[in-house]
């Protein structure tokens, strides 16, 4: 196995690449989330989303790019009721929506360019392709709210992204949209879906939904949630493959 | 973005009762990642153990938490490169729970190996008791959390500093 790691979006992205890809074909997938970086930082005044933030472009000057990303955001919004939104306190965030979409492109950017056996880890939000091994499976670790030392368990994986939000380090940062108040319900949520892009706005929408989150994204998404409240009692929605050994 | 209404059954599990205090271990088989994505104070930094790659040692580096040498990352294996293995300090990285540093082991441009020569103490903290709803989910969750680990999602400033410090060595071994 090769290891790649990149510092990109005010985290680290790696990529453990299991099988031979061609030259080239790494770097031009961190590029993917450099070119990301740039539109969508909240961070730099010249990105395209601090430009359309500022009011300086007009609908019909945005890139596709952005319309893809806002469009992503705005149908969760609708869906989630409100409860997820890329317009905190009437700003504009893209923030929710950026890393999974951007990691789905690069993973996407990665099988096309013929990799084939990988995992590409995005901040703690993956894709899994391939498999890591002859005759294995992928299996993710989950790691505990609390305590970066343990886990709450390993996931079996195939062809699979999985995403976590979760209430610890940088303290209580998803807001519940509909009450403009830090969501409490969870202590950590981890939505397991096909895309990423889909998977990572699930885990903040579940988070910041409550108590009905988990059922919601299976009912509506088709997707599978591990979530552990503030007591310490854990919910599982959908179908979970805990590994074994 | 598409809705899939699969209509897949679903099951709904809110647990009670069973501790899982039990932490989380990475066993880690061969050249697995797991070696370069942290659970500092578990010993994730074992992998490289078996590898032959021998930690660093120059003088001046930190020695193993307890708890990564109680995971096997013995710093005694033997001389920074022989035999075509390089080994590389990377740079020491302050997460909010403490320094983290690691040494990489290369076989030409290939990591055959990690090893965490610095890693913050991940236990003796709040000992939150998950329950689970079924003593069968119970069972399967605390399994699965001695299984092996491949990757880990959840977002932790001790594994971006932990592969700050891998990314460090790679490019001081460039």
């Amino acid at each position: 196995m090769t290891a790649f790691t990149h510092r990109t979006m005010g985290t680290v992205v790696s990529l453990d690449l299991r099988s031979p890809a061609p030259d080239g074909l790494v770097a031009r997938a961190f590029e993917l989330f450099d070119e990301a970086d740039a539109r969508f930082s909240p961070f730099r005044a010249d990105s395209e989303l601090s430009r359309l933030g500022r009011g300086e472009l007009d609908e019909n000057e945005l890139s596709a790019e952005l319309r893809e990303v806002l469009a992503l955001g705005d149908a969760f919004e609708r869906a989630s009721g409100g409860a997820f939104t890329l317009h905190p306190a009437g700003t504009l965030d893209a923030n929710g929506v950026v890393k999974g979409w951007a990691a789905q492109r690069a993973a996407g950017a990665l099988a096309a360019g013929g990799a084939r056996d990988f995992c590409l880890n995005a901040g703690g939000d993956l894709v899994c392709r391939g498999v890591p091994g002859a005759g294995r499976r992928w299996q993710a670790g989950i790691r505990h709210p609390h305590d970066p030392a343990r886990l709450l368990g390993v996931i079996v994986l195939d062809e699979a992204a999985m995403a976590t939000s979760g209430a610890y380090e940088r303290g209580a940062h998803i807001t519940d949209g509909r009450s403009g108040a830090a969501a409490a319900h969870w202590q950590s949520v981890t939505v397991i879906d096909r895309d990423l892009s889909v998977a990572d706005v699930l885990a903040t929408a579940v988070f910041a939904m409550g108590a009905d989150g988990p059922t919601w994204a299976h009912a509506e998404f088709g997707a599978s949630v591990i979530a552990l409240d503030a007591a310490g009692a854990l919910t599982v929605v959908g179908s979970v493959e805990w590994a074994h050994d | 973005m598409t809705r899939r209404w699969q209509g897949t059954a679903l099951f709904a599990v809110i647990m009670a009762g069973i501790s899982a205090t039990v932490a989380g271990r990475l066993i880690v088989g061969g050249d697995s990642l797991a070696a370069a994505l942290p659970q500092p104070g578990t010993g994730a930094g074992s992998a490289s153990g078996s590898q032959g790659g021998g930690a660093d040692a120059s003088s001046g580096a930190p020695s193993p938490s307890p708890s990564s040498a109680a995971g096997g990352s013995s710093a005694g294996g033997g001389a920074a490169a022989s035999g075509g293995t390089t080994t590389v300090n990377g740079d020491t990285e302050q997460t909010v729970y403490g320094p983290v540093q690691v040494a990489v082991t290369f076989s030409g441009s290939k990591i055959t190996g990690v090893q965490t020569l610095q890693a913050p103490m991940g236990g003796g903290r709040d000992q939150m008791l998950t329950q689970y709803a079924t003593p069968q989910l119970a069972q399967e969750v605390v399994n699965s959390q001695s299984a092996r680990v491949d990757t880990i999602s959840g977002a932790t400033y001790t594994s971006e500093g932990y592969l700050a410090s891998v990314q460090s060595a790679i490019d001081k071994h460039k």
